[in-house]
This record gives C-alpha cells, sequence and structure tokens, in this order.
C-alpha cells in the first residue's frame, strides 16, 4: 500500500481538565491518499469537532493522543526545515475572509510575507510574475487589488485572495474551513468552481470542511460525517448522502432544504437523534 | 468581525469612490489642542532659553523676594518677581520646565518599552512566561510606590533628573505592561495571526510586525499617560524635597516655596506660576490621551468630535 499524503491516526483532543473535561475529538481516523488530487468533506455540525480537526492538521493545537503524519512524517518530531516544508505543501483557506487581513497593511502584505518566508523567488520581478500568476488562477488582476486595504475589497475578493496565496504556494492540500459559509452565493460558486480547477489542473487536494452538505454533494470525493467528535459514517459522497447508514447522517442530510414550492417544510420534524428519524429525502 | 466595522468599511469605500477623502482620525479636535499646548510650552521655553538670562536661575543672582512687574515694588528686570534666595522666577520657570519635562519623557520611555516586551511574551507566549511576568506586575502594583520611592530616593546621595526619572521608571512599567498584555490576547486569537503562522513567519515577527502595528494609536496614548503619571510622581517626590537639588525643575520651585513659607509672606508669584505651568501640561497630556484614546477606539468618539 503507497504511503498516504495525510494520515490521522487516533486523534483524540480533550479541552479541560476533570469534571470540566470537553471531548472534541475522540478517536479520528482519517487518510488522504497520495496520487490523485481529490476532494475530501468533513461534514458536521456546530461544535462536531470539524475546526479542532482543522487546526490539529494545522498545527495550530496539539492532539491529547493519537498522531497525525504527512507522507509518514509525524507532525510533532518534525525538524525546523521539516516543518517549513510543511507548511508551504500543507496550506489553509479560512471562514473569515475579513479577519485573515491585517488592517495595518495593504493586500500585497500576505504575498510578500509568503514568498519571502518560503524563498520562493530570486528577485521581484519574479516574485510579481508569481504573484500575477495565482490571481489571474483565482480571476483578479494584480493592479486592481494588490495596494488596495483589506477594507476597500469585497468579501468575494478578499476570499479569492485567499486562494490564490495559498496556490502561490503550490501546494499538495489545502484545508478549506467553511470557505464559503460567510459570502453570498455567487461568490460561493465561484470559490467551488476555483476549488474544482485547483483540484483538476494544479493536482491540489482538499480537505473541504463544512456544514452545508449540498455544496459537498457538488464537489465532494469522499465525505466523513463528524457526530460529537467521532466519524460516525463515511464514504464516496454521492453514495453517502443518497442512502445514509448512521441515524445522525439521516438526520444532518434530512435537514437540507430542498428547492421545490411543492415540499413543505417539516418544522414538526424531530431535531434530535433519540426521537424518530427525520424526513429522508 | 464586527458587522457594524463591515459597515463602516463599505462607507468609507464609498465615500472615496465619491472622491472624498475620508476625514483622518487623526485631525480630532482634543488630540490637536493638546498637542498645540503642550508644544507652546516647549516653544516658549526654548525661546526663552535663548533671550533670557539663564544663569539668574542660580541663587544670589538678583535682588530677593521682588513681586512682579506689575505689582508695586515690582521691575521689569525681573518681570515674574524672585524667590527669597536671590533667583530670577522668569529664569528659573524657563529652566525648570523642559527638565520636567523630561523626567517624563524618560518615565513614559522606560515604561513603555519594558510594558511592551513583557506585555508581549505574556500574551502571546502564555504558559509559564505568562504566569511569572503576572506575578512580577501584579505585586509591582500592589506595592506603595510612593512609600518606596521616598526611601529609595532617600538613600540617593546626588540625585538629578535623570536618577529621579529612573527610579520612577522603575515601578511605573507594571500598568502598561498589563494593559498590552490584554490586548495581545484578545489580538492573537485574530484570522491575520493565524495567516502569518500559515507562512512560517517567527513569533518574534507576528509580535512585532503583525500584531505591534495594529496597538500604535493605543500606545501612543499610554505613553503619553505615562508622561504625565511621571511628572506627577516626580512633583511629588520634589515637593517632598526629594528631588534634585541642584537643577530646578518646576515641582522643586513649589517645594522651596513650601520651605520659604511663601503662602504666609504673601509671595503668591513664587508657587502660583510653576503651579500654572504644571496644570497647564497636565492639561495637555490629558487632551493628547483622550485624544489618542477616540483614534484607538473609535466607540468613544461621540456624535462628532
Amino acid at each position: 500500500m503507497p504511503e498516504p499524503l495525510l494520515a490521522v491516526r487516533g486523534a483524540t483532543k480533550v479541552y479541560g481538565k476533570r469534571q470540566n473535561a470537553v471531548t472534541a475529538l475522540r478517536d479520528v481516523d482519517l487518510t488522504i491518499a497520495d496520487g490523485a488530487a481529490s476532494i475530501t468533506t468533513i461534514a458536521g455540525e456546530s461544535g462536531s469537532g470539524k475546526t479542532t480537526l482543522a487546526d490539529a492538521i494545522l498545527g495550530f493545537t496539539g492532539l491529547t493522543s493519537g498522531s497525525i503524519t504527512y507522507r509518514g512524517r509525524d507532525l510533532a518530531g518534525l525538524s525546523r526545515r521539516g516543518r517549513l516544508e510543511y507548511r508551504r505543501e500543507v496550506q489553509a483557506i479560512f471562514q473569515d475572509p475579513f479577519g485573515v487581513y491585517n488592517p495595518f497593511y495593504r493586500m500585497r502584505h500576505i504575498f510578500d510575507v509568503a514568498v519571502r518566508r518560503f524563498d520562493l523567488a530570486p528577485d521581484k520581478r519574479a516574485a510579481q510574475r508569481l504573484v500575477d500568476e495565482a490571481l489571474a488562477v483565482v480571476g483578479l488582476r494584480a493592479d486592481e487589488v494588490l495596494d488596495k486595504h483589506p477594507h476597500q475589497l469585497s468579501g468575494g475578493q478578499r476570499q479569492r485572495m485567499m486562494m490564490a496565496r495559498a496556490y502561490l504556494l503550490k501546494p499538495r492540500l489545502i484545508v478549506a474551513d467553511e470557505p464559503v459559509s460567510m459570502v453570498d452565493a455567487s461568490v460561493r460558486a465561484m470559490i467551488l468552481d476555483i476549488m474544482l480547477r485547483l483540484r483538476d489542473e494544479h493536482g491540489i487536494s482538499f480537505l473541504y470542511i463544512t456544514h452545508d452538505l449540498s455544496t459537498a454533494y457538488q464537489i465532494g470525493d469522499d465525505i466523513c460525517i463528524l457526530y460529537r467528535g467521532e466519524i460516525v459514517e463515511r464514504g464516496e459522497t454521492r453514495a453517502v448522502i443518497d442512502a445514509p447508514q448512521h441515524e445522525y447522517s439521516k438526520l444532518l442530510i434530512g435537514s437540507i432544504p430542498v428547492p421545490d414550492p411543492e415540499v413543505v417544510w417539516d418544522l414538526d420534524a424531530p431535531v434530535s437523534l433519540t426521537g424518530e428519524s427525520a424526513r429522508t429525502p | 468581525m464586527d458587522p457594524t466595522l463591515t459597515r463602516i468599511a463599505e462607507a468609507e469605500i464609498e465615500a472615496e469612490e465619491a472622491g472624498a477623502r475620508p476625514a483622518s482620525p487623526w485631525r480630532n479636535r482634543k488630540l490637536v489642542a493638546g498637542a498645540v499646548i503642550v508644544g507652546v510650552i516647549l516653544v516658549s521655553t526654548f525661546i526663552g532659553g535663548l533671550v533670557w538670562d539663564t544663569t539668574l536661575a542660580r541663587a544670589a543672582t538678583s535682588p530677593l523676594n521682588l513681586p512682579p512687574f506689575w505689582v508695586d515694588g515690582g521691575s521689569m528686570d525681573h518681570p515674574l518677581g524672585t524667590e527669597n534666595s536671590g533667583r530670577d522666577m522668569l529664569a528659573l520657570i524657563v529652566v525648570g520646565s523642559p527638565t520636567t519635562l523630561r523626567v517624563g519623557l524618560i518615565v513614559a520611555l522606560i515604561s513603555m518599552l519594558v510594558g511592551v516586551v513583557l506585555g508581549f511574551l505574556a500574551g502571546y507566549l502564555g504558559g509559564a512566561v505568562d504566569a511569572v511576568i503576572r506575578i512580577l506586575s501584579d505585586t509591582a502594583m500592589t506595592i506603595p510606590t510612593l512609600a518606596i520611592m521616598i526611601v529609595i530616593a532617600a538613600y540617593i546621595p546626588e540625585m538629578n533628573a535623570t536618577t529621579m526619572a529612573l527610579i520612577i521608571a522603575v515601578f511605573a512599567w507594571a500598568g502598561p505592561t498589563r494593559m498590552i498584555r490584554a490586548q495581545v490576547l484578545s489580538m492573537r486569537e485574530q484570522g491575520y495571526v493565524r495567516m502569518a503562522r500559515l507562512s512560517a513567519v517567527s513569533d518574534t515577527e507576528i509580535m512585532f510586525r503583525e500584531m505591534l502595528p495594529n496597538l500604535l494609536p493605543y500606545l501612543a496614548a499610554s505613553f503619553i499617560g505615562g508622561m504625565s503619571g511621571g511628572i506627577l510622581a516626580a512633583v511629588g517626590l520634589e515637593a517632598l524635597g526629594l528631588g534634585p537639588q541642584r537643577v530646578p525643575t518646576l515641582g522643586m520651585i513649589v517645594s522651596q516655596a513650601i520651605e520659604g513659607s511663601a503662602i504666609l509672606r504673601g509671595m503668591w508669584w513664587w508657587w502660583g506660576f510653576p503651579a500654572i505651568i504644571l496644570m497647564v501640561i497636565f492639561i495637555g497630556l490629558f487632551l493628547i490621551a483622550i485624544g489618542l484614546d477616540e483614534i484607538a477606539n473609535p466607540r468613544l468618539r461621540g456624535a462628532r468630535t
């Protein structure tokens, strides 16, 4: 069996101590195969541990137990150089397209920092070429956006700049933590489209973290349903969404609104797992 | 991000598109008024030093106990009068005011420098570093500062303005440290800090190149606050007679006026002029501080400042 790109094994994260302990992740296993790029969806409600999982993979938070290995090397034991390499190959897009820009600097700051830290270009002209190319991938023009301050751009432009920055580093994997939940519908379509293009044309895999199963259905290859810190169901996205097995998956999938005026939204449907399963599509 | 901020940002974009530059927040009336007041004091003492003979600030260079020129017995040779050891009041004020301001400046510089370094380390690194720094600063804040300063000042044989400023600074860093730590704690959860970490930016660089610039108005306000606090502490020490004895400062003039029973003898000009200058300096610094505070916290800005 070939070495997977990313392997999470037995990941458990407990916040707090003793009585106040909250288990955010419980024995989570996840592998993203090397080779053909894919989009793996992690779906679940708020508080299910999605973001904790993303933070652990990005190295922002440590695990209580379990391990995360990237190409067979444990993240916890990476050398300084190894960490820099990992940072370059595993990038992220966040939910909030406002807070990720330092309001003190112009937009070009995030590109300048990335170019400098990862030593991407020998000189300024080469760096500018790389940035221009990355912006072109997301459909932006350098002279329109780079010298603006963050508050002068729209949410969609900012989110696309995030993707351009991630692309600039030519990563192998992008952790996309709810990238479309704070932008409007047209921008959502654009962002999802960019994700598909990065996967198909540039071989970048995604770990797509969302609570929105309809977008997962559109673009996802594999899906893991996370419930109270545990993966309760996993498989090929369409197979899982069309025929969910676990009670919680059924509930989650049942709560997708149907865009059909004939279907009446069932307000009396049970919202907890203890009751009867909610509507199935 | 706060949706109201987004709305403000959008309004600013619209204003810029309409061709109107948004009014700079730095053109705050209180800030400008305070800066003008402090500036006038600095410039006039500087000019005073050029046109007036400052050697008259030494003892026995002028007649004793002359009132200001507009009172009977006063003369234009000593327009603000003289005190009881033959020093000219105008010369004393011209030499004393900048010294007093300098003491404040040194105290503010040192306490802010220490505050920035310790506050950032505590807030950003957290853990044991935070615990140690927090205990130290809490301890420093609970010590009755004036009492300790009196003890230290009494042990120093030759006190000059700089030494006094250093003594005050020993106790002045705790406030800024705690304030900056609290700011850093909330800032380090910001998206741009995570972004910088994703770009493998070092901790030092995150602290001082990503976070620090966003704190600048805050730091400026607290710098000015530290300056007036430093001057206040210095005047307190001087009024108790523990200040520098050779170089005149505003507090020292007041202290000697008290020793010379100026109030009983009706020599109001002896303590009155330095007190007025001190008041004006405090009002000026206070206006600058609240002006800067309004820039740092737009919520404090009234309907229209």
